[in-house]
């Protein structure tokens, strides 16, 4: 029973990473992209075919990020270059990572047992929960720090105003579309990120785990909204370790959710509707005030 | 200086709603010139100042800024040389990004943004000195988002923004249009006391007559998309704000 709360308590905190990346596109470019779903299992395949050749989890990680901020650079491209839709270009960029996926894979799932993977590295608890929960931990936080990091230098500020407020950027010599490539070539570096991470703790990566991983990032995101826009908060350290609760707070809901005994099979139809409360509770609540 | 030859733009061209905003304009600004431009709406006033900034193309004709032609260097490039602050207090400042930040992204109007934090207790200290000049008591909010101060207030800070970096050319586009009576002339006053200090080429749309009379060396007067008087320092201060009214009877 309390397994089943560390499980899903790590799995948060796997899919922070991915939360951080729609909390980027969302909240600051305000860019609902979809890409998500399909660099998150392009982050899976890629690990599944670099550590089943036998290349360090550790090095593994660079390429994932390449990929995945690749793809978050062709969607950015079309949205700007070519002035496509952003929820269009992603679900173009979705829907042809699918078929490359698939055919980097070979097949639709491939089991990571017995390799050397990112939490078998460097054994330091003999608790497997421990260890598992160490690693993530310590990946998390280089995540929030860094991310926070660059949000906070001159190029960060620039990020932020560019969704913020357009017609400021262009006159403060601000290259709008670049920074939007630029942003969601990082979000979908996270995104697959995390496709990195949660292959490596479920011990395989599958053609479909992507499916609906952008609805998971969005909630995650809403919840420390929520939090955020009732506290006011604007120190981004505070925002990003929020998004990462959220995530964690996310999959508790879903944790719980299935030791009501809910079928599995409903798993996506209660995040979907989870999402639904959250996004119209913050919705009537703001509409009072 | 800014010459713009032969300029001319239409918008919608080919369609039932095609508009002629500017024809055939040819005006040069000299260095340090502070110019007025009145005219009705739809006279081309803001389009003139959009193929200025960048943020139009003209249909034809070139625009030259310190003789070399710009026509084809997109608006962000641009701002190498111009800065401008919006008739909207909304569009010159960045609502969730604290004063300090915007402070911060101004100051780097001609750099590159790097990545690295530029935001150091210097850097305040030489912010909270500059906005003390306006008086508004702002200079202890630096941390607070800019999303929550009032429209002339953020009018007031964009200006000061907008020469935070060094500059050579001022848009000042209807500044004043959306703000009460005591903060437009806070605005306008703070507006001439830096041109004049940093020796900037001006160029101020207004609806405000008085404002017409009262500011600048040069006066324009658009209608149609043509230039229809064109006023130096001498001539325009033998008009008072009555006489101008008469040209939009």
């Amino acid at each position: 029973m309390f397994d089943f709360y560390i499980t899903a308590l790590i799995l948060g905190l796997c899919l922070a990473a991915m939360a951080t990346g729609i909390f980027l596109s969302m909240k600051i470019f305000h860019i609902p992209d979809i890409t998500t779903d399909g660099s998150y299992t392009l982050g899976a395949v890629i690990t599944a075919i670099c550590i089943t050749k036998g290349l360090h989890p550790v090095l593994t990680l660079p390429i994932v990020m390449i990929a995945g901020a690749l793809a978050g650079t062709i969607t950015g491209i079309i949205h700007t270059k070519l002035k496509i839709d952003a929820l269009l270009s992603g679900i173009l960029v979705m829907t042809a990572l699918y078929s490359l996926n698939l055919t980097l894979l070979g097949r639709s799932n491939v089991p990571l047992l017995n390799v050397k993977t990112i939490f078998t590295t460097l054994p330091v608890f003999s608790s497997e929960n421990y260890q598992q929960l160490s690693i993530i931990l310590l990946l998390a936080l280089i995540i929030i720090f860094s991310i926070a990091y660059i949000l906070k230098t001159d190029f960060g500020l620039s990020m932020r105003a560019v969704g913020d407020s357009p017609s400021m950027t262009k006159a403060l010599g601000i290259n709008n579309d670049t920074m939007k490539i630029i942003g969601l070539a990082i979000a979908n570096s996270l995104t697959a990120t995390s496709g990195y991470l949660v292959s490596q703790y479920q011990n395989y990566t599958d053609i479909n785990m992507g499916i609906g991983i952008v609805i998971t990032g969005l909630g995650s995101v809403l919840i420390a909204d929520t939090i955020i826009q009732k506290f006011a908060i604007n120190n981004i350290i505070l925002q990003l370790a929020l998004v990462a609760i959220g995530c964690i707070i996310f999959q508790q809901v879903l944790a719980f959710a299935l030791t009501l005994g809910i079928d599995p099979k409903l798993l996506k139809f209660i995040t979907a509707a989870f999402v639904l409360i959250i996004v119209s509770l913050t919705r009537l609540t703001s509409n009072k005030k | 200086m800014i010459a713009l030859n032969n300029i001319t733009k239409v918008f919608n061209a080919g369609k039932l709603n095609e508009v002629s905003a500017l024809k055939e304009i040819n005006i040069t600004i000299q260095a340090k010139e502070f110019v007025v431009i009145i005219g009705a709406n739809g006279s081309g006033k803001s389009t003139l100042m959009n193929i200025i900034s960048g943020a139009e193309k003209p249909t034809a004709g070139s625009v030259m800024i310190n003789n070399q032609e710009v026509t084809d260097i997109p608006e962000y490039k641009r701002s190498e040389w111009i800065s401008r602050v919006f008739q909207n207090p909304l569009s010159g400042t960045a609502p969730n990004l604290s004063i300090i930040e915007n402070f911060r992204l101004a100051s780097l109007r001609t750099q590159s943004k790097m990545l690295s934090v530029g935001i150091t207790e210097q850097f305040k200290k030489t912010v909270q000195d500059k906005i003390s000049m306006l008086e508004m008591g702002l200079e202890k909010k630096i941390n607070l988002p800019m999303g929550i101060l009032s429209g002339g207030q953020r009018q007031a800070l964009t200006l000061l923004m907008s020469v935070m970096d060094s500059t050579e050319v001022l848009l000042l586009d209807e500044p004043t249009a959306a703000l009460d009576p005591k903060t437009a002339h806070t605005i306008l006053q703070t507006a001439e006391k830096i041109i004049q200090q940093l020796n900037l080429t001006a160029i101020f749309i207004t609806h405000n007559l008085k404002d017409a009379h009262q500011y600048g060396n040069r006066l324009l007067r658009l209608q149609d998309g043509r230039i229809v008087n064109d006023l130096n320092k001498i001539e325009k201060s033998n008009f008072t704000p009555a006489d101008l009214l008469e040209w939009f009877m």
